[in-house]
């Protein structure tokens, strides 16, 4: 029950992904998150870093995911079990996409919510 | 609010990962999986609720709580170099590694700013190591320990962010 509760989230978050890679991709390419982040230069180049490691995989993932839905789909015989391995594929989508949103979600953070963390910056 | 979310999300993960490993892995593995969460569940907590760490005690089981975890990792790099599995000892030299430029950002911001060339590329070079060791992981059909590593990259990127965030806030106010 609980195995086949991931799965979908997974397969769910993996369709979202198939859109909304791409559309992050444009997005980190054309640099529209460059008036969301903190604007010191250690937060720019940091930010620039762990883009690319959370973009790769997305990419990868997703020209993958489309690559086994087209195999899979274009298969008109002798194609046991057509559908697994694009299902497998979109899941994995799903859970980089995941990563990458949450990444997004913490960059782009305005600091209303934050508690005391500046506090500790000025410590010393 | 769906930040919060995604933090707890990844904490909890990497909590059912230690677990796997305290269960199921050898006693270099649980404690080095052990210790990591500890530093992180730490670092959290003295970022994000630093109000809370304001009485000697709280001060003195926070810095105790770390010094177990630093002393539990030495005894895992031990056990990984005794067992010649070479991958995870420098794993875990890498996320030391990780840690010394964090903690190093977070008390002395000003210098890291200074220096934020050679920063970046030490950074670069940490976080190229470890991708390439979740990678190889991934490669060679280990799959918990590259979904694992994983984890802890999307965990500390996640840390880092949101200390530059905060240490943005300090800079606009100064």
């Amino acid at each position: 029950m609980i195995d086949t509760l991931l799965v979908s989230l997974a397969v769910t978050a993996g369709l979202f992904g198939l859109a909304g890679v791409p559309l992050r991709c444009w997005q980190f390419a054309t640099g529209h998150f460059r008036s969301q982040i903190p604007r010191h230069a250690l937060a720019r180049a940091t930010f620039g870093l762990f883009s690319i490691l959370f973009v790769t995989p997305n990419a990868l993932a997703w020209a993958y995911a489309l690559f086994t839905a087209l195999r899979d789909f274009g298969c008109t015989s002798a194609c046991a079990q057509a559908g697994i391995a694009s299902t497998i594929a979109v899941g994995f989508l799903g859970c980089s996409y995941v990563l990458l949103e949450g990444f997004l979600l913490t960059a782009r953070r305005r600091n209303g919510s934050l508690t005391g963390g500046s506090r500790l910056l000025t410590r010393d | 609010m769906g930040y919060l979310w995604f933090k707890a999300a990844i904490i909890a993960l990497l909590a059912v990962n230690t677990a796997v490993f305290l269960a199921s892995g050898t006693l270099s593995e649980a404690l080095d999986s052990l210790a990591w969460l500890t530093l992180l569940v730490s670092f959290e907590l003295e970022t994000g609720r630093r109000e809370w760490f304001r009485g000697r005690w709280r001060t003195i089981a926070l810095r105790g709580a770390r010094l177990l975890a630093a002393a539990m990792l030495a005894a895992a790099a031990a056990g990984y170099v005794r067992g010649k599995e070479w991958l995870d000892a420098i794993n875990i030299g890498l996320w030391i590694g990780v840690v010394a430029l964090l903690e190093f950002e977070v008390r002395r911001p000003d210098a890291a700013m200074r220096h934020r060339g050679r920063f970046l590329a030490v950074t670069t070079v940490l976080y190229a190591g470890l991708v390439g060791l979740a990678l190889t992981w991934l490669l060679r059909g280990e799959w918990f320990d590259a979904y694992d590593a994983a984890l802890w990259l999307a965990a500390f990127a996640t840390l880092e962010m949101d200390l530059l965030g905060q240490f943005r806030n300090d800079r606009t106010a100064t």
